[in-house]
């Protein structure tokens, strides 16, 4: 700490410049992050929140992870049913809605058991109760429609309402209305009250169940397969695409963050070399210098990594409404240690070159 | 008296196989407590490299040296380091101060490494500055200090640990006249005062007379050692 706090505190503008790229750089990859998760959650969070209560999905092989092409007929619900109890019906169909002024929305429809654990809690308004209402995301409030608005639905041509809201339900970047029995049936061409009402499922939910099981299910299934739910969130249009390009920033980022900070620490300990050869030679050891890097980097490191948590925070404040970010505290708390073991692993050259560096040579005046 | 430094047939070798050089060659020198020892000699005969093997930074080809009785030429690297903390204290040619400490904490960061309690440390570095008339200065970088006051600065550092034994390498090659006398009169003071031994290697003549001996140094060898008649 001696050596550390007292050289930081004289050469303040290098540290000050060290620091602010260490911050530029935190705060770059936490915004990025940022953006990467309110853009899944944006993308996805109508199915990443059905993780919570359940595990698989059974989906059409053919479909391709896509829930919007996924069908599942009698037969296979059947098997299903023979081979796990709790499983829950889940029908998904992107399509549009126009309000009075022929404005057109786009939105998904979900259909789920209301009685079951995956359907979403109201957080305004009321949970329909008549065949022709609807539960939609709150974020169809920006395309300015409100509890008990009205609006044409494109596949039935009918008048629906929205008997109230929810939070957090999206797909594919569009806001998602829960839709009754009813509707659904309509939606999905039968007819409400007749013999053929069966329910259309474009996937059935499974709870956690046994590898084994599993794989029963997948040998006798005809047209469906399970698979869990992490791994249908590829199949949503976009999103392994958003996802890859902006988790391969993050990446990028870090291994240019190593880099560059184990340049500067490197060039720093470099220009010091005489120094730590001084030292060696009134009788400093290697870790007594060694400590007085690290502290030196952590400081650095964790000052500039706090004040880009706080920065981005900041911005995000600042940020329009309707533009997807979110931030949850662990994602920071793992980034910004992330961080500080990249600065820290970035030093270790210069460590090691302070280990090897010889007293004799550095003070240069001993050679005859 | 007892002998502080003492250097038994030390031989240095550079180069490997045919570009092989002897740069020292079956050097014998004992120094005794309180004696202050001058190195001369042509530059090329081994006046660094010998004061640098009395200093344990570097290791000699063959020969023994002991110090204050004990053997260091057996020493890990890890032990000669902390030998040097405790037992020599060292003086380059220039100061070769620490630029980002200043004049008190450069003393008081030896006082830490070698874990003196807070208060000795301090008592001690305030001793020194004062011995050395520097007190005035404690609080400047080196930066600030003209290289007079540095090179005493880098002898207030030497003299930190009560060394045994203090190396000093043409301590005033960057001071003018008066003032490297000036230094190593305070050098040859302290070493009388303190019981301590010092060598010193120089080419400058007139300080010969502030030594107890001078030793000159050619091709590795001791060409001849002679008393002066000092007046203390």
């Amino acid at each position: 700490m001696f050596l550390a706090l007292r050289e930081l505190a004289y050469s303040k503008l290098r540290y000050i410049m060290v620091g602010l790229i260490i911050f530029l750089l935190s705060f770059l990859v936490l915004f990025v992050s940022g953006l990467a998760q309110g853009l899944a959650n944006d993308n996805a969070a109508a199915i990443q929140n059905m993780e919570n209560e359940a595990e698989y999905f059974v989906i059409d092989e053919e479909a391709e992870l896509q829930l919007t092409r996924s069908l599942i007929d009698d037969e296979d619900q059947q098997i299903v049913n023979n081979h796990v109890d709790d499983t829950q019906i889940l029908g998904v169909h992107q399509g549009t809605i126009q309000d009075e002024e022929e404005s057109i929305t786009d939105i998904t429809k979900f259909f789920v058991d209301p009685d079951s654990n995956l359907y979403p809690e109201v957080t305004e308004g009321e949970l329909p109760s008549e065949g022709h209402e609807v539960l939609a995301n709150e974020s169809i409030q920006e395309d300015g429609y409100a509890v008990g608005d009205e609006f044409l639905e494109d596949t039935t041509e009918e008048i629906f309402t929205i008997s109230g809201f929810t939070s957090n339900q999206t797909y594919s970047h569009t806001p998602v209305l829960y839709v009754t029995e009813e509707g659904w049936q309509e939606m999905s061409g039968s007819d409400p009250g007749s013999d053929d009402d069966e329910l259309l499922a474009s996937a059935l939910v499974l709870p956690e169940i046994s590898e084994e099981t599993v794989n029963d299910l997948n040998n006798e299934l005809g047209d469906g397969e399970v698979v869990t739910i992490q791994e249908s969130l590829s199949g949503i249009p976009g999103y392994s695409e958003e996802q890859g390009s902006l988790w391969m920033m993050i990446v990028f980022l870090f291994i240019i963050s190593a880099f560059v900070l184990a340049a500067f620490f490197y060039v720093i300990t470099i220009q010091k070399l005489t120094q730590f050869g001084i030292l060696k030679a009134i009788g400093a050891n290697v870790s007594e210098l060694a400590r007085a890097i690290l502290v030196q980097v952590v400081i650095i490191s964790v000052t500039s990594v706090a004040v880009g948590i706080g920065a981005t925070y900041l911005v995000a404040a600042l940020l329009p409404v309707g533009m997807p970010f979110m931030l949850p505290v662990t994602m920071v708390a793992l980034l910004a240690g992330l961080f500080i073991v990249v600065a820290i692993l970035g030093s270790l050259l210069s460590l090691y070159k302070v280990k090897k560096v010889d007293a004799l040579e550095a003070i240069g005046g001993m050679e005859a | 008296m007892t002998a502080k430094l003492v250097m038994e047939n030390i031989g240095m070798k550079f180069g490997e196989g045919s570009g092989k050089t002897t740069v020292l060659d079956d050097v014998n020198l004992s120094i005794d407590t309180g004696e202050f020892v001058a190195i001369t000699g042509p530059s090329g005969s081994g006046k660094s490299t010998l004061l640098s093997i009395a200093g344990a930074l570097l290791t000699p080809t063959r020969g023994r040296l002991l110090l204050n009785g004990e053997n260091v030429s057996t020493l890990s690297p890890k032990e000669s380091t902390a030998m040097r903390l405790h037992n020599i204290g060292f003086i380059f040619q220039s100061a070769h101060l620490i630029p980002y400490l200043r004049v008190e904490d450069q003393l008081l960061y030896i006082g830490k490494i070698a874990k003196l309690p807070k208060q000795q440390a301090k008592k001690r570095a305030h001793e020194r500055l004062a011995m050395l008339g520097l007190t005035h200065r404690k609080r400047h970088y080196p930066a600030n200090l003209s290289g007079g006051e540095r090179q005493r600065v880098a002898i207030a550092r030497a003299w930190m640990n009560d060394p045994e034994l203090l190396l000093a390498d043409e301590p005033t090659a960057s001071l003018d006249a008066s003032r490297g006398q000036e230094v190593v009169e305070t050098l040859a003071k302290q070493v009388k005062e303190q019981q301590k031994a010092a060598v010193m290697v120089t080419h400058d003549t007139r300080l010969f007379d502030l030594c107890d001996r001078v030793i000159t140094l050619s091709d590795g060898k001791i060409e001849q050692s002679m008393k002066e008649m000092v007046s203390t």
